[in-house]
């Protein structure tokens, strides 16, 4: 008799250590994991409903590359945006019957690039009443524009196309010019803004240097949770551009990561559940019942997984957890005919045939003599069908089924196609999502394959 | 009598036809008694056991016979009746390579206890454990082990430990001792002995091994593609074996003088494709005409001692 000793059991992750490719797949599990807890945690739990609607996002370029390549190619204008938070001052007057209250915000901007920005917007948000608005446009070589706002309202965008922005500026380019203007292009106002003083002043290059911006907004009545936003729109944006909305492509992957993440688990779990039951109880039955068995799993294997969900998606009221069901009522199939296979080899040993001779109930057999078995041959198999869940999920959303109130790749990528970005050249909305796709799956491809490397072997080997 | 099969019958259906695996076998094991079968690689020992204990499954099929267990037949039972009162409590087996009759994923200790919770065993379930274990000389703290921890004959007598948790009266071993060296096959076979000495336990100990076996058994049945060849009490038969098969079995056991190992011409039958007549005449040194047509059946020859032989 051998003296008692440390029952040492190999640890699966220290095994995973051992392999390079897993070590990898763990580091990016871990960069997707603090992603998805970035994401849930840090935006704001209105994104996806502001996510579609094309007035949340005016104040960003439209279809414009990214910042660092914009950069890259020595034509960049970026996008400035200049709050006017901190900086109110009030001034009131006393005029006999009534007050004047006037707040004024002052700022200054530094424009190095030799591009014009796209354009100019300007918004404020208040409670109360405003009888006016004024901008006073400081350029770097002396002058200034003034665009006067009649009766501002709270929360609304002026940009450079606006009546006001066009009547300062032709009150300029007269003075400059000596010539009037009937009207003014926005890219004219523009002009105006950013160009060289001057007779010229409308085909003019840009004026480079310090710019001065204030603000006076003038009410009769003390203006409450006063807040004010001057945003210079320039050609870049970001670290993966905007859509055709000016929707930053980065915070739609960084958005739509979490459900991707979570159709992609729970796919693979509640089909890998499903197939290891029936798979298993299949092999372990035997006889005529694996038979019939087997031939549902064969004929669910063989429906065409996705014209089968596009009709199914079409008859239920599509949310994540239905979603999840309908994809993994295709992908069970997979892991029912491993499962079969190693309960099969099972019920052939010794063990099941003493187990039934103890009078030990089927049931009682099937779960504590197959099931920790079965189990480890499928850890593996569950990792490998994350990103087929992930995948499946998102080809489904790029053919427009997805659940309404979730941001997905697959959407992105949809718009994409429909607004033509490859043809227009625009890389970034295709690129980036294409990425995160595979990115979400390599390090479950990774793991699952150095998790198979360590678990199969030992079930071969039995 | 504790175990009476009678005419029992087990088919198995495969392509090439009916595999008749067992054609109208008796059988009896008396209370306290070792019966031994013997006879040589498939012909239906463990089949035997197996449908004895109502371990047959598809494609194999029980179509005929009676067993009857203290004289209930228990082949008309229900699953569920004849798993709560005759498996493991009344009947237990050790099977052909019980080594690999444990799970390899829970320990010794967890399989016995698990046996004994499903039949409602009441007490202390560690020191029965223990009991058990020290019972068939192993050391209790085996019960802590995996069974990939122990040696093959230390996991044959923890499985007769588990045979042995319900206190059985009748247990059938199905070659113990197959793949165990010497020393530990007489051990094991002393081991028996003592339970049926001290326990008063009946043993249906098959095995192919008739040297093995003429150590032990009272009684013997030599069985021959699926039918009795011979039987009778195991001095009768060693002494004097009468079917020319037995007296074949007998002479191919070596002994320390013997040069050259005595065997039996030929091979068994295929079951599937039986010949008429005597299943032995092909093989056999004294076959008659008679032999090649009609059957024969046991007939009582000399004191208990019962052959299937036109010579006799």
């Amino acid at each position: 008799m051998t003296s008692p000793q440390k029952n040492k059991r190999p640890s699966v992750l220290r095994e995973l250590a051992k392999s390079k490719s897993g070590l990898v797949g763990v580091g990016l599990l871990i960069l997707i994991a603090g992603l998805a807890i970035y994401s849930i945690m840090g935006l704001p739990s209105s994104l996806p409903l502001s996510w579609n609607n094309g007035d949340a996002w005016v104040l960003n370029p439209i279809n414009v590359p990214p910042v660092w390549f914009a950069e890259l190619q020595s034509n960049y204008a970026p996008t400035l945006n200049i709050n006017l938070n901190s900086a109110w001052k009030l001034q009131a007057y006393s005029a006999g019957t009534y007050d004047i209250y006037v707040y004024s915000s002052s700022v200054n901007f530094t424009w190095n690039s030799n591009i014009y920005p796209q354009n100019v917007a300007f918004k404020a948000s208040f409670e109360g009443q405003a009888a006016s608005a004024s901008i006073t446009w400081m350029k770097p070589q002396g002058g200034s524009i003034v665009v006067s706002i009649t009766q501002p309202n709270s929360n609304q965008i002026y940009e450079a196309q606006n009546s006001y922005f066009i009547a300062g500026a032709q009150a300029y380019v007269t003075n400059q010019t000596g010539k009037y203007f009937a009207t003014l292009t926005k890219p004219q106002v523009i002009s105006t803004l950013f160009g060289r003083n001057g007779p010229n002043i409308l085909n003019s290059t840009v004026s480079e240097g310090k710019y001065s911006v204030l603000v006076q907004i003038v009410s009769n009545v003390p203006l409450k949770s006063l807040s004010g936003l001057l945003v210079v729109i320039g050609n870049a944006y970001g670290y993966m551009g905007t859509d055709y909305q000016g929707k930053p492509v980065d915070l739609g992957l960084l958005a739509g990561l979490p459900n991707a993440l979570e159709v992609g688990f729970l796919v693979a779990i509640v089909s890998v559940v499903v197939g290891i039951i029936f798979g298993g109880l299949s092999g372990y039955l035997g006889a005529r019942k694996d038979g019939v068995m087997q031939w549902v799993t064969l004929v669910v294997l063989a429906l065409p997984a996705l014209p089968f969900l596009v009709v199914m998606s079409y008859t239920v009221r599509l949310n994540l957890i239905i979603e999840v069901l309908l994809i993994a009522a295709l992908t069970w199939p997979f892991y029912a005919i491993i499962s079969r296979t190693v309960a099969l080899s099972i019920k052939s040993q010794t063990f099941v045939e003493a187990d039934k001779a103890m009078g030990i109930p089927s049931y009682r057999v099937f779960f504590s003599h197959f099931m920790p078995r079965l189990v480890p041959v499928t850890v593996a198999y569950t990792v490998l069908g994350i990103p087929g869940g992930i995948l499946l999920a998102e080809t489904l959303a790029f053919l427009g089924i997805a659940p309404a109130n979730i941001i997905t790749w697959g959407r992105i990528l949809n718009d994409a196609f429909t607004n033509q970005a490859a043809v227009l050249g625009f890389w970034w909305w295709v690129v980036f999502p294409g990425l995160m796709i595979v990115l979400s799956a390599v390090p479950f491809v990774l793991i699952g394959f150095a998790l198979e490397r360590v678990i199969a072997p030992r079930v071969a080997a039995k | 009598m504790i175990l009476s099969v009678r005419d029992l019958r087990v088919y198995f259906s495969s392509p090439r036809g009916q595999v008749k695996a067992l054609d109208g076998v008796d059988l009896d094991v008396d209370r306290r008694e070792i019966v031994g079968l013997a006879g040589e690689s498939g012909c239906g020992k463990s089949t035997l056991a197996l449908a004895i204990s109502r371990l047959i499954f598809p494609p194999g099929k029980i179509t005929g016979g009676k067993v009857s267990f203290d004289g209930r037949d228990v082949l008309s039972l229900s699953e569920e009746e004849f798993r709560r009162e005759y498996r493991w409590k009344k009947i237990a087996m050790v099977f052909q390579g019980s080594m690999n009759g444990f799970t390899p994923v829970f320990t010794i200790g967890y399989q016995i206890n698990e046996v004994l919770q499903i039949h409602g065993f009441e007490g202390d379930l560690q020191a029965r454990v223990s009991e058990l274990l020290r019972m068939v000389d192993l050391d209790p703290e085996i019960a802590i082990r995996y069974p990939h921890e122990l040696s093959g004959g230390q996991k044959q007598r923890a499985f007769i430990a588990m045979a042995l948790a319900l206190d059985p009266p009748f247990l059938i071993a199905d070659e113990p001792t197959t793949a165990l060296d010497v020393v530990t096959q007489v051990s094991i076979m002393n081991l028996l002995k003592r339970l049926r000495k001290e326990n008063g336990i009946a043993i249906l100990l098959i095995t192919h091994d008739l040297a093995l076996l003429s150590e032990v058994v009272d009684r013997m049945y030599i069985l021959y593609a699926g039918r009795m060849a011979e039987t009778g009490t195991a001095e009768e038969i060693f002494r004097e074996p009468m079917h020319p098969y037995t007296k074949g079995l007998i002479a191919s056991i070596p002994t320390l003088q013997s040069t050259k190992i005595a065997g039996i011409e030929g091979f068994m039958p295929d079951l599937a494709n039986l010949p008429p007549g005597c299943k032995f005449y092909p093989r056999c040194p004294y076959v008659m005409d008679v032999c090649k047509i009609n059957e024969p059946e046991l007939r009582n020859v000399k004191g208990d001692q019962r052959v299937a032989c036109w010579l006799y």
